[in-house]
Formats: C-alpha cells, structure tokens, sequence
C-alpha cells in the first residue's frame, strides 16, 4: 500500500506499488530463510516523500534505533538505511540467541568460555546498549549488518526493476543509535526538506509477536528524477525482459 | 569409501567459506558440514581469504563479493591466476545481475544470490563438484 506520494502520476505510483509488493515478498521471505523462523502475517506500506514531511517516520519514536547504514552505488547514488527499535531488536536477540549459539558454537574459531547462558544487559530493561555478554552482541550486530546486506541487496533489485537500471549497495555497517542520529541527520540537511525518499514499514509477526522494521531508500535528486523518468518513459511489455536473471551455471 | 555429501551423489568436498558476516559464515559451515562436506578454511576478508586458499588448497571456494577492503571480485581474480581450474561459487546480496556476468567472466563457476536455501546451495556444490 502507498501511504502517500509527492505529485507522482498513475504509472509511477503503480510501479512503486510493485515495487513494495515484490520487494517485501522477497524481504520476509529471505528473513525465513536467514533465520529459520516463521513470519505468520505482515504488513506492508510505502511512503515517497522529503524526511521532514514523513508521517511514517514519526513511527519510530524518540528511543534507541538499530540502525544498518549503506551507500547506493552504481547507476543510481545515494544512501540506504533499515531501522529496528530497540524493543524488536531485543525480541529478535531474544528469538535468534538458541540459533546463534548453535552457530557460533559450531565453529571452531569461536571462543566458547564467552558464549553462557547469560541473558545480557542490553536485553534487560535498562538498556545501556552495553553487555558483559560481549560475543552475544557482537553476534547480534554481525547478524543485523548481514540482515541489512540482503534486504537492500532485494530492494535495490526491486528498484531497479521498475526502472530499468542496475545499481548495488555498498558494505552495510550497523550501528547502535540511542539519539537517533541516523534521523536526526534526515531531518536536518537540506536534502531532508526536499529530497524524495522511499520510506519503507514493514510490520510482521514472527513467531507471535509483531516486529517493524523500516527501510529508508535516498537517491540523490538527479537518481531519483531519473527513476521517474524512466518509469514515466518505459513501456510495459519491456517490463520483464530488461531484467534477466544471472545464468548461474554459463561456466560450467 | 568417500563420504556421500547431499544425497545427489558427489562426494564430501574440502571447502573454503569466505564471507565478512561472522553469520552467513557460520551459516553456511553448519550446512555443508552437516551435508558431509569438511570446511577446511573460514575467512572473514579477501587477504585472509587468498592466503587460505594457497596454504589449504580448497576443492571449493564459496567466495561473498561484498566484502570491506579487499572484496571477492578481486580475491576471484586472484585465485583463478594461482589456480585457473579452482572451483569458485560467487555469492552475494546483490541483485545487479551485471555483477553476477562480471563474477562468471572473471572464473567464477556460478553466481548465487543470498540468501541461500539450504538445499538450493547444496545441490549447486554438488553441480559444481561434479563439472
């Protein structure tokens, strides 16, 4: 669903729709697979608007944000952010630390005499964003950049699907954020007061709670008035053969 | 008698897993060894990566492209030139397919995005194993 648009025709809003359709299909599906827990229900919108005007973004709050940042490169430049909450940060700590255990105790080079049972403080109520349980954490922060990498690796392609370019991320770096600098940062540039972004909700239910995570694609103003454009442009019957998928085995 | 990996007949393969995310490593390690394969190097970036690759002598190298410094275009290149028959799965996160084309050119066997199922990246290491 398309929660709001900034001046944008009938065809551009359809291929955003599709965008956000085939993006987030891909997205929960890969959060299936990634972390081998069921997604019952989910729910999806997509805003195309300037930071400062977002009513998306107020859905977020004033707590602690975990954050994966990335850069936009390619055809197409600018920045991607994915954004947790601090409490479904912590649920999903909460639901991947048996598989993190598993993992991380699998593997040789793991330093067993740090991986105990013990809950950590950041998963307590006072949330310090610090832990004895030094492995765990860093774990979950592998985790959360590996979770970034691929859901901006499925919507760049999404993007560039109904755009007909070909753009990738950079390496994703994620971070703790207590005073939402990350937002903060939108909301005071000058491209926050003009620049259009794709502001992405995605809310979920994994294994009976739901979790949000949020999405934010930046192209620069020229990227994003040719994203426009070149949807405005394109004729539909082009739609699925300018994408070809990679022919895995041409080497073989 | 060789160890069966997966089921699809090829045997265990000594594996190189190279791959910045601690997790999709460790991922991908629990899956090959419980096909049966033996994972005989874990690299976390493409210098370490090259190194492991020359003191261990990989059958298969699964190879992540988007890596900080050193990144798996050029640790592919660089084991294709020690060795131009080596084995090496490129995967990555990325949905530019004309980097995937690039990966293939340049020696990679297949191109394969993440995330992986399970039984999808075991069937093409068995696929490659067995060309």
């Amino acid at each position: 669903m398309i929660a709001k648009q900034q001046s944008l025709t009938e065809k551009q809003l359809k291929s955003f729709d599709r965008f956000l359709v085939d993006g987030t299909r891909k997205a929960l599906n890969a959060l299936e697979v990634m972390f081998g827990l069921n997604i019952d229900s989910s729910d999806s919108t997509i805003e195309i608007a300037p930071a400062v005007n977002s009513e998306t973004l107020k859905h977020l709050g004033n707590g602690t944000l975990y954050v994966v940042s990335s850069s936009l490169v390619g055809d197409l430049q600018g920045s991607m952010l994915l954004l947790m909450r601090s409490d479904d940060f912590k649920y999903l700590g909460e639901m991947m630390r048996p598989i993190l255990s598993l993992l991380f105790l699998s593997a040789p080079d793991a330093d067993l005499s740090e991986l105990d049972s013990r809950k950590p403080d950041w998963m307590q109520d006072n949330d310090t964003g610090s832990s004895g349980d030094t492995a765990f954490d860093e774990q979950m922060m592998d985790t959360l950049a590996e979770m970034g990498n691929v859901l901006f690796g499925l919507y760049t392609k999404a993007m560039c699907n109904i755009c007909a370019l070909n753009s990738h991320h950079s390496v994703p770096e994620a971070s703790r954020d207590p005073e939402q600098r990350a937002i903060q940062k939108l909301l005071s540039s000058s491209e926050g007061k003009r620049q259009l972004r794709m502001i992405i909700e995605n809310e979920f239910v994994m294994t009976g709670r739901p979790i949000k995570i949020w999405c934010l694609i930046s192209p620069e103003q020229k990227s994003f008035q040719e994203i426009l454009g070149r949807i405005e442009n394109r004729n539909d019957h082009q739609d699925q053969r300018l994408f070809r998928p990679v022919q895995k085995f041409v080497s073989m | 008698m060789p160890m069966q990996a997966t089921g699809f007949g090829t045997d265990m393969a000594k594996i190189l897993i190279v791959d910045d995310s601690a997790f999709a490593r460790n991922s991908l390690s629990m899956i090959v060894e419980r096909a049966g394969h033996e994972v005989v190097g874990r690299a976390g970036d493409g210098e370490q990566a090259v190194e492991l690759f020359k003191s261990l002598h990989p059958e298969l190298v699964t190879l992540d492209f988007l890596m900080p410094g050193k990144n798996g275009e050029a640790v592919l290149e660089e084991i294709i030139q020690l060795d131009p028959s080596a084995k090496v799965i490129m995967i990555s996160g990325f949905g530019d397919y004309t980097i995937g084309e690039k990966a293939l050119q340049t020696g990679a066997k297949v191109f394969v995005e993440k995330p992986h199922v399970q039984e999808d990246i075991l069937k093409v290491i068995d696929q490659v194993m067995e060309a």
